[in-house]
């Protein structure tokens, strides 16, 4: 009998021990674009941001209303990659396959910057391709830089929401109250306290770097629209490392 | 075995000897929505909101002399922003109420129970729509005496028997029964819970807001809107250099009809026609 044991053959020294990051990267965007949805939902939103863009009387590139769209669309993009996972359970088999939790935060997080990313670069080159009158002035390298930092800033809040929440209906709600009520109830208009906490949102923040509008210093909306998407991301990193599934 | 007692036992089960009234389609709906808690923290985020937007628009309020006359004094208890909040969570609820029961799979026990899905629907939607009416009830009378407390001896008019107070009463719980419908076809026609309720976020907030904000140039279309439509009927909206276009009152009371006429037909027509 002991003949016939079968011995695996021993491990070549060329092989790995630890995945590549291609491993886990190639996973990820398997459960992201492949569903027909996803691809469906994003060309839905690139062409109903642009028929409001164009229906925008407001003279200039990168008004802030037409925007709200992509906003909440990269947001449930993010938001979808982590609460389904938790919804279908198909996040305990990735965690047997990848118990490694902190790279995976990291490689979902960095899929979604990707995509997200993308959005915003084909958005932002659909709205210069709008006719607008000559005082709307040139594009600047800033503008279109916000308007590329947007999409991964919405995306890893939404996973934050997500992996706090974890349930499809509120987190849906969570990420349409943070990213798309909040800008519409507080502006920056009205008193003090509520010019400050609104210019905190990316709204605002974002709107200041790509239409010039608002009271902030660049630096200061530079560094808003960062710390969203540190925090963002910190918040999710630490959650779906220490919580139970 | 007595074949008889068999065919009077089967015929009683399948309900052709003793039909299912409508109120016991009524109590099995309304056990569906007090047997979960988030309609409960919902109800009183709505009431708690609507108390604390109330306080907080009429807390600076202050007037040059011999102005206050010339203010409504509605438009504090019935903030325009803090109802289209409300207007939004009633939506949500609607919607979470049909697309929560696709989601978990108790509609084919529901609809094993009871095959008249025409029934079920109505029923349905006279259980939200009941609890909608009863939460803006509860928003106005919370808003209604914290708005007068705070505005006390600067405006007058916000008792229960003041200009205009009655019809904004009634107008403000019908906003959110109107909400709590269209809420219920978009959640018959997504079906998906997180769908159903980006649906709902887009077509009370979203939607209005562009249209509202000149981003899409389409008064008329804004015009129709829920919110703007309460707007209309219950009181006028404060002064601000980009008064939103409100259509006149008869108007608005017949588009605050149709709102919720077409959205139950939708309902029923989706659920009827879709498969479970």
């Amino acid at each position: 009998m002991s003949a016939k044991t079968a011995v695996l053959p021993a491990r070549p020294a060329s092989a790995r021990r630890r995945a590549r990051v291609t491993d886990l990267v190639a996973p990820e965007w398997l459960k992201l674009w492949p569903p027909w949805y996803t691809a469906a939902a994003s060309a839905a939103v690139v062409v109903l941001s642009v028929v409001i863009a164009q229906h925008d009387p407001n003279p200039y590139h990168f008004d802030a209303p037409a925007w709200l769209v992509p906003m909440l669309a990269a947001g449930l993009l993010g938001a979808h990659t982590v609460v389904t996972e938790h919804a279908t359970g198909l996040l305990r088999s990735t965690l047997i396959a990848v118990p490694d939790r902190r790279r995976l935060v990291a490689v979902k997080a960095a899929v979604i910057v990707g995509v997200t990313a993308a959005l915003g670069l084909v958005l932002a080159y659909a709205d210069i391709g709008i006719p607008r009158p000559a005082t709307a002035g040139a594009v600047t390298p800033r503008q279109i830089a916000a308007c590329v930092a947007l999409g991964p800033v919405c995306g890893l809040v939404g996973m934050a929401v997500a992996a706090l929440v974890r349930h499809l209906a509120a987190t849906a709600t969570g990420v349409c109250a943070v990213l798309g009520a909040l800008p519409l109830f507080l502006q920056p208009k009205q008193n003090r306290w509520e010019h400050d906490v609104s210019n905190a949102l990316p709204y605002y923040s974002w709107s200041r770097l790509a239409s010039d509008s608002g009271t902030m210093t660049v630096p200061v909306a530079w560094g808003t629209l960062a710390a969203w998407a540190v925090a963002a991301f910190l918040i999710t990193f630490v959650v779906l490392d220490r919580r139970d599934v | 075995m007595n074949t008889t007692v068999v065919t009077a036992t089967t015929a009683a089960n399948i309900g052709i000897t003793d039909r299912a009234r409508f109120r016991d389609l009524v109590a099995a709906e309304w056990v569906k929505i007090r047997g979960q808690r988030w309609p409960c923290f919902l109800a009183a985020f709505c009431v708690l909101w609507d108390a604390f937007a109330a306080w907080s628009s009429a807390r600076h309020v202050s007037f040059p002399p011999g102005a206050a006359n010339s203010f409504n004094p509605l438009i504090y208890p019935f903030d325009d922003t803090a109802w289209s909040l409300l207007a939004v969570l009633a939506a949500t609820f609607g919607a979470l109420s049909v697309a929560g029961e696709y989601s978990s799979g108790l509609i084919r026990s529901t609809f094993v129970a009871v095959p008249a899905r025409g029934r079920v629907v109505a029923a349905k939607a006279l259980v939200v729509a009941v609890c909608a009416a009863c939460v803006g009830l509860a928003c106005s009378a919370a808003a209604l005496p914290i708005a007068g407390s705070e505005l006390a001896g600067k405006l007058t008019g916000l008792g229960p028997t003041g200009p205009g107070v009655p019809i904004a009463v009634v107008a403000s719980a019908l906003l959110l029964v109107i909400s709590s419908l269209i809420g219920m076809a978009i959640g018959a026609l997504v079906r998906h819970p997180a769908g159903a309720v980006t649906a709902a976020w887009s077509a009370l907030l979203f939607v209005p807001e562009l249209l509202g904000s000149g981003s899409v140039n389409l008064p008329a279309a804004a015009e129709g809107m829920p919110v703007q439509l309460w707007t209309a009927i219950s009181h006028t909206q404060p002064q601000s250099p980009q008064p939103a276009p409100l259509a006149p009152a008869p108007v608005a009371w017949l588009l605050f009809a149709a709102w919720p006429m077409i959205s139950v037909a939708v309902t029923v027509w989706v659920v009827r026609r879709r498969d479970v």
